[in-house]
């Protein structure tokens, strides 16, 4: 299976993702890095109506939100890239990332609900 | 209120089946200051005649546990706070109708007339603390402190009515602080009394009674920073994951039961050491590509302008884009190994907790049941004490009190 991990006490072959041994509960030796922790908070700029599908965002480059501007606009939310920072959106189940040129503004397909964060110099936004 | 989510990865490699585990911790909201409410103790403490014993400093625990008392008065604040002190050994005896503070000396010098007296009798007492009822907006705590065994009319007898008791203060909302000195008193019934009355209630063991003044002054200090209250957190896992084990870190370590697909926490403020949820899950993906949701957390509270519920995803995403794919989040991965060392020195296996402090690289903890792990009972019940409230104290980044 790909991706799991096997217990160097034991050999059993752990799920991925997992941190101790299933099988005996030693630490695995799994890849450590530093996460970034993702900000969860529900904001107005999400709480736009209207549901137009599934979406992701992902903002290279820049730590804030306030690296790209995000607009909304008669009930939906609009991101234009700008700064020096590299833009890339991605349809979510998708793994084809789209850049975005500078000055260019996308229109994000939202409902509610959408979160930051994620791996180290990236802001992901999902909306779904 | 803040959020903040650590996924132990975010990209996980295309499978049929993974586990994920996550982080979620509640913060003040660090623009905010503190509500302000008002404290409402009532101390239920320990005279028998144990308590006539030498503690630490030259004194007799009563002594020790007086002058501590006494100090942490100084954190009340006149005119807003509420006290109310019950003692007893065989018999109750009232020292302080609820009271709003006004004349400290006056308590002082109340206290300063305790003497010790017979055998142990808890639930007198204890029904009067919490028979004695809410103050109006105030955040309630009991604090329960005791060297001996629960014995008259007899030890089955006064637990029963002590676990009683505790169920009733859950359902009126009003925490215990139950601490314990000496290795007299019956660690698993005190405890079980914490686990009973929830709501951010916990058992502590001491080991020097002097000790007792910065407990207090602990607890004082962060009722006092509360900003938001009767904060309820609901986590519910979105088939086909499925939640395998959960724990809270404020105050202490606790395990968590998984009611069919959630898990559920209410406690009565949120203080300036946050609250911390560890959660871990078994996700069937069926090979699955792109986002995938694993729970759906809400969290209710009440704060000054109102109440408030707010509802967010955890989501993970497969992908078979190896550069895309996380390592796991240090700070998740610690605490998984933290939280597992805690456990396994509650049940006694310190190898093991040693080695899995360690490799998290909590040397501190690791140190601790080194020593204490070989030591008397005081000192194994002086470890259980500081594994579950200090092996995760940096969690939520704020370690509380003064």
């Amino acid at each position: 299976m790909a991706g799991e991990v096997e217990c160097k006490a034991c050999m059993t072959k752990n799920k991925p993702g997992a941190i101790l041994c299933e099988n005996c509960g030693d630490p695995l030796e799994v890849q450590v890095g530093t996460g970034v922790a993702m900000a969860v908070s529900p904001t107005p700029v999400a709480a736009a109506s209207g549901i137009q599908g599934r979406a992701c965002v992902l903002v290279q480059g820049g730590s804030k939100v306030a690296d790209k501007e995000f607009e909304r606009r008669m009930g939906r939310l609009y991101l234009k890239a700008t700064g020096s920072a590299k833009t890339l959106i991605r349809p979510a189940g998708k793994t084809d990332w789209q850049e975005v040129k500078k000055d260019e503004e996308v229109e994000l397909a939202i409902t509610a609900r959408f979160r930051f964060g994620g791996s180290e110099g990236y802001v992901i936004f999902e909306v779904v | 209120m803040q959020f903040e989510l650590r996924l132990g990865q975010q990209y996980l490699p295309i499978t049929e089946e993974a586990e994920v585990t996550f982080l979620l911790r509640l913060l003040r909201d660090s623009q905010k200051q503190a509500a302000e409410f008002p404290i409402d103790i009532r101390q239920v403490l320990d005279r028998s005649g144990s308590m006539s014993e030498p503690a630490d400093g030259g004194l007799t625990k009563i002594e020790a546990l007086k002058a501590a008392v006494k100090q942490s008065l100084e954190l009340l604040r006149q005119g807003k706070d509420r006290l109310c002190i019950v003692v007893f050994d065989d018999e109750m005896q009232v020292i302080l109708d609820p009271t709003v503070v006004s004349d400290i000396n006056a308590i002082k010098r109340l206290i300063g007339g305790i003497d010790t007296g017979n055998t142990t009798h808890l639930s007198s007492p204890l029904r009067y603390a919490i028979d004695v009822g809410p103050m109006k907006d105030a955040l309630p705590k009991i604090i329960i402190f005791t060297d001996g065994l629960v014995n008259t009319p007899s030890e089955d007898l006064e637990e029963k009515a002590c676990y009683d008791l505790a169920r009733q203060a859950n359902k009126m909302g009003t925490p215990l602080a139950i601490f314990g000195t000496g290795t007299a008193y019956n660690e698993r019934f005190l405890k079980r009394m914490a686990e009973l009355a929830g709501r951010g209630s916990y058992f502590e063991h001491v080991k020097q009674v002097g000790a007792m003044r910065l407990r207090l002054e602990d607890d004082l200090e962060n009722l006092k920073s509360v900003q938001d209250r009767d904060v309820r957190v609901i986590i519910q896992a979105e088939p086909p994951a499925e939640i395998l084990e959960a724990f809270k870190y404020v105050p202490q370590q606790q395990n968590l039961p998984v009611s069919g697909k959630a898990v559920q926490d209410e406690f009565p403020g949120l203080d300036i050491r946050g609250q911390a949820y560890l959660i871990k899950t078994k996700v069937r993906t069926g090979n699955a590509v792109g986002d995938f949701k694993v729970a759906v957390i809400t969290v209710n509270w009440q704060s000054p302008a109102g109440n408030v519920s707010k509802t967010f995803d955890v989501a993970v995403n497969f992908t078979s884009d190896e550069n895309l794919l996380s390592p796991i989040d240090k700070t998740v991965r610690n605490t998984v190994l933290n939280t597992a060392a805690v456990e396994a020195t509650l049940a006694g296996q310190f190898p093991r907790a040693q080695t899995l402090f360690e490799t998290s690289g909590n040397q501190d903890m690791a140190e601790k049941v080194k020593t204490l792990g070989n030591g008397d009972e005081d000192k194994k019940r002086t470890l259980r004490t500081a594994t579950v409230t200090d092996a995760n104290k940096g969690i939520t980044g704020k370690k509380g009190g003064k």
